[in-house]
């Protein structure tokens, strides 16, 4: 019941930071509102810890104070429904959060999965209760679903801090990104002295600072950026690449035909 | 590209401002130290008296010394240089303790309140004051002149996690204050109720102090710009280059992790100049910058400024997201002659009256100006108001645009990577 609770309010605040995180930029948000969605998770996070202390503490009363289980089967059936809803809700979630690259619809399937496993935790603990008679099963093993809702809840915390910290872009992306900034740099004749990038829930940004030969001309500097900057914004939607010149290369080569002819 | 020029003087993160962050951690443990001081302070007066207040007391500076290790991990990530996951640094890790902090005051205020009410609607007589209080008054004075220290550091480095960490040990001070000032005037006036009604007074300062804090830490961590003061130096700067060096600037966007500033901005320069002569200026504007602003981060995108696309591409998602760009065409502007580069001191304009064809696929070389006109079509030009300006008459000279700019450069920042290379 409480679990459903937290799990509602998680949702709320999932659709209130989803909201902002699509207003775009504007004067005082320059990078756009991405990020919002990482209170969206630090959020879940929190209440999934806060779920995880409150049912540590009384899995561990009970098992100290053993209690019979009472109108056992009808909770045993509530609950068994509501997980499997949870678990089918939290497979589509899954598939939303992957397709839309959203940190809060993430954080909120992962929110269901423990809200499911905490649920079929105590089925089976109430159900191998009554079939084994050991009262302290059920606490033990409601101890191990506050567990495991722990980890979760750690786990995501951690996602959010690393997502806030400006941390780099996934490392699949980050390959493809260097892929094409390395063939366009040599097809273009330009040499690349940094590729940075951070991740901003699902926008991300690229900075990719290149030398280019001290004799061209800044018209063709711009060909060679533009280009640069397609090609790695065209690796996946929601990215921002910004090319800066960081240095000329004396004497080098005149332009090559993909710079000259725009 | 402020980080990885070969010509930028200083290496930002060899500021003096900001270099001190590593040494950051230091204030932290004075805070810790001040906690642990308050806690043992608070233990043996309960150990003395009893006095299950003096316990609760010190328990609650248990909070003081959570918050301040808090302090201490987030500046010790923070001082951390930018590393392969973290390209930017770590200054954002002075947000989650800010934020933290904010937290812990709301908590406190809230059980500054849940504490009063109670005694407001059945008071109490006043506890014998003494001891508890003087304990009290000393815990209060310790923390105040930490807090003034942090407030200090905090605006030296620019540290937010200091400044929060100082506000927190200040709501302390406010609490002891409402103490002592509650039960004195309920004392002196006989009525009860006056206690628990200042520290509700106390309570919703206090509240204040921390929403202020988590919504500080929250903006910062959403990438919000840098204060409006220090915009308007980064505008000021700009708009110098544009006066001087007749160049255009736009698609400027700021962003803070704590005490270091991104810069980002396009700098749009007449088409036929070279790589090298961009970079400079490009150079100069963030030296510039930097100079201004210590610990701050400029990325510079170089564009031709006759190139319509060039004006397109001032949201964040460049040309892709505002449709499509319009066409090319040498055709929109027409000079009457070839014209070239002179940066004497003029405005915006100057780029229109000088540079006219689409020099993009032409080697450039030593230009002669014969002076001249251009007509544009307006409708192939975004919205500028220093575009129509007139142009400078006489017009232009001849000149060898390359040396000038340099020495144009050079004069106007002596010591420059221009300088160097001329020289």
């Amino acid at each position: 019941m409480l679990e459903t609770l937290t799990v509602t309010i998680g949702s709320g605040i999932a659709v209130a930071a989803i909201r902002v995180s699509g207003q775009g930029p504007d004067a005082r948000h320059a990078f756009g509102h991405a990020k919002a969605e990482y209170f969206a998770s630090f959020l879940d996070a929190v209440l999934i810890l806060i779920t995880m202390i409150l049912i540590l503490i009384s899995a561990i009363d009970r098992l100290r104070h053993p209690q019979p289980l009472e109108n056992a089967w009808l909770g045993t059936a509530i609950a068994f429904g509501s997980s499997l809803f949870s678990l089918y809700f939290a497979r589509k979630l899954f598939r939303t959060a992957r397709q839309e690259r959203s940190v809060s619809l993430q954080a909120e399937a992962r929110h269901l999965v423990v809200s499911a496993v905490v649920s079929l935790g105590v089925v089976t603990g109430v159900m191998l209760t009554l079939l084994t008679g050991w009262q302290r099963l059920d606490p033990a093993i409601a101890l191990a679903a506050g567990l495991m809702a722990g980890v979760t809840g750690i786990a995501i915390l951690a996602d959010t801090l690393q997502g806030l910290m400006d941390s780099q872009i996934g490392r699949g992306s980050l390959a493809a990104v260097q892929r094409v900034v390395a063939d366009d740099a040599a097809e273009l004749g330009i040499t690349v002295l940094a590729v940075r990038t951070r991740a901003a829930g699902s926008e991300d940004f690229v900075e990719v600072v290149v030398a280019m030969p001290d004799t061209w001309s800044v018209q063709q500097a711009r060909a060679a950026s533009d280009r640069l900057e397609r090609d790695i914004a065209a690796l996946q939607p929601g990215r921002h690449v910004t090319v800066a010149l960081g240095g000329g290369v004396p004497d080098a080569a005149p332009a090559p035909d993909a710079v000259i002819s725009r | 590209m402020a980080t990885t020029t070969p010509h930028s003087d200083v290496p930002p993160n060899k500021q003096p401002q900001t270099g001190g962050t590593r040494s950051l951690t230091r204030f932290a443990w004075l805070s810790i130290a001040a906690a642990v001081a308050t806690i043992t302070l608070k233990t043996a007066a309960w150990g003395l008296t009893g006095s299950v207040g003096l316990l609760s007391d010190a328990l609650e500076s248990v909070v003081n010394l959570v918050a301040a290790v808090a302090a201490l991990i987030a500046l010790h990530v923070a001082a951390q240089e930018p590393d392969e996951e973290h390209a930017y640094g770590h200054g954002k890790a002075e947000y989650f303790a800010s934020g933290l902090e904010g937290m812990l005051v709301v908590a406190a205020a809230v059980t500054i309140v849940w504490t009063s009410i109670p005694r407001l609607i059945h008071p109490v007589g006043i506890e014998s004051a003494g001891l508890g209080i003087m304990v009290s008054v000393v815990a209060s004075a310790l923390n105040l002149a930490i807090a003034l220290r942090l407030f200090r550091a905090a605006k030296q480095y620019r540290s937010i996690t200091l400044e929060a960490d100082g506000k927190h040990l200040i709501t302390d001070v406010w609490t002891s204050v409402g103490v002592v000032v509650g039960i004195g005037a309920a004392a002196l006036t006989g009525w009860e109720r006056l206690d628990p009604l200042i520290a509700l007074a106390v309570a919703a300062n206090i509240v204040w102090t921390g929403y202020q804090l988590m919504r500080q830490s929250m903006l910062g961590l959403l990438d919000t710009a840098i204060p409006a003061d220090e915009l308007d130096i980064v505008t000021g700067i700009l708009d110098h280059y544009r006066t001087a060096e007749g160049v255009e600037t736009h698609a400027l966007r700021t962003r803070r992790a704590a005490s270091r500033r991104f810069i980002s901005v396009h700098v749009l320069v007449p088409n036929w100049w070279s790589v090298e002569h961009g970079h400079d200026l490009a150079d100069h504007i963030e030296h510039d910058i930097r100079t201004a602003l210590p610990g701050t981060t400029v990325f510079t995108h170089l564009e031709p400024i006759d190139d319509p696309t060039s004006w397109e591409d001032v949201g964040l998602d460049r040309a892709g997201d505002e449709g499509p760009a319009p066409p090319v065409s040498p055709g929109h502007q027409q000079a009457s002659v070839i014209i070239g580069s002179a940066l004497h001191p003029g405005s915006a304009a100057r780029a229109r009256c000088l540079g006219v064809p689409d020099m993009g696929r032409s080697r450039w070389g030593i230009l002669s100006v014969l002076g001249g006109t251009s007509t544009l079509d307006e409708t192939a030009q975004p919205d500028r108001s220093t575009w129509d300006a007139p142009c400078p008459d006489p017009p232009l000279v001849s000149f060898d645009w390359r040396r000038q700019s340099s020495q144009a450069l050079s004069a106007s920042r002596p010591g420059s990577a221009s300088a160097r290379r001329s020289g």
